[in-house]
């Protein structure tokens, strides 16, 4: 499938259309995935593309590729720390392969990249408000495969990705905190269960209730909710 | 006073320890039962307000079921290794 270079506002439409479907599942190996492939059909000249979420340190969290080649010019960047992506998300720049200072700046990255096949790349940083939540690239066997307008277009498409990707992360990050929750009250309950029960067949107040929860725990070194659960599940007295 | 100032420096460091959040320390002692909302907690935890004793205890309690959570693992004793043995229809050895 080729789509023709797109201006940004059809970037942003096709990242709309896919965030109905996969906010829906909302993972986000999947969100790279897409975001690599259409990567690949929307710039020019590529033969693949990487993508990788990295921390603020700099470490990499998450990442996708089209191909093993390029899943392997990634991971050596991550490897010595050097390369292409961690330069763009560091510097919140584009960079395009071509430039006098190439080998200056990723002197054990880009000699090996060139083993592997490698001749041309562009990479820019997924910015997402003021930082850069990762780094996309894409590449080519073929010398001076992309020019200015390719590097305009992988920065626009780049942007398109943050804001795509960020929304699945916050899904995930919401999706998590309602799970946290749901338990949270679940055991909530359960202690409070168990201290009316103990309430009833000791005839003691709330906070003595609660303070022989804590003892028990102490003393057989289990968490309170698991006391309350045995309390609650045991019919006679403990 | 020296001693209550000790105990609440002791009450400060294992919160410190403890590695969370006020957010997350008040989702665990909700969780235990805490009534206390997550500002009245935070002036608590800088020693702006008092709490009741049984909240100040549901408090303590959520730090330290996190302390244990973070704490290097415990030695072993005979009967653990007895129970594996017994356990693991011979499958288990011990280590």
């Amino acid at each position: 499938m080729t789509v023709d270079p797109s201006p940004a506002e059809e970037l942003a439409g096709v990242f709309a259309r896919m965030s109905g479907v996969l906010l829906s599942e909302a993972t986000v190996a999947t969100a790279l995935a897409t975001v690599t492939s259409l990567a690949v059909d929307t710039i020019p000249g590529s033969s693949g593309c990487g993508v990788s979420l990295l921390d603020p340190n700099g470490r990499r969290t998450t990442s996708a590729a089209t191909d093993p080649l390029v899943e392997q010019l990634d991971d050596l960047q991550y490897q010595l720390d050097e390369g292409p992506c961690l330069s763009a998300w560091r510097d919140l720049t584009v960079l395009r392969s071509g430039a006098q200072d190439d080998e200056r700046r990723w002197p054990s990255w880009l000699p090996r990249a060139h083993q592997l096949g490698m001749r041309a790349f562009v990479s820019a940083p997924l910015i997402n408000g003021a930082t850069a939540l990762g780094a996309i690239k894409v590449y080519s066997t073929a010398v001076e495969a992309f020019d200015e307008r390719d590097g305009d277009l992988l920065r626009r498409f780049g942007e398109q990705a943050a804001i795509f990707v960020g929304n699945v992360l916050t899904v995930r990050a919401a999706a998590r905190l309602s799970d946290q929750l749901k338990e949270t009250l679940k055991f909530r309950d359960l202690i409070a269960m168990a201290r009316g029960n103990l309430m009833a067949r000791r005839g003691i107040s709330a906070d003595e209730a609660f303070r022989e929860l804590m003892a028990e725990s102490y003393r057989t070194r289990r968490l309170v909710r698991d006391v309350a659960a045995d309390i609650v599940a045991s019919p006679v007295e403990i | 006073m020296a001693a209550s100032a000790d105990l609440t420096q002791q009450f400060r460091h294992a919160f410190e320890s403890a590695d969370v959040s006020v957010d997350e320390v008040w989702l665990r002692f909700f969780g235990l039962g805490g009534e206390a909302d997550r500002f009245e907690l935070d002036a608590y935890l800088n020693g702006a307000i008092t709490l009741p004793s049984i909240e100040h205890d549901i408090l303590a309690h959520a730090i330290n079921e996190r302390l244990d959570e973070i704490a290097p693992p415990r030695a072993p004793y005979s009967a653990d290794f007895q129970r594996v043995n017994v356990a693991g229809d011979g499958e288990e050895e011990d280590s």
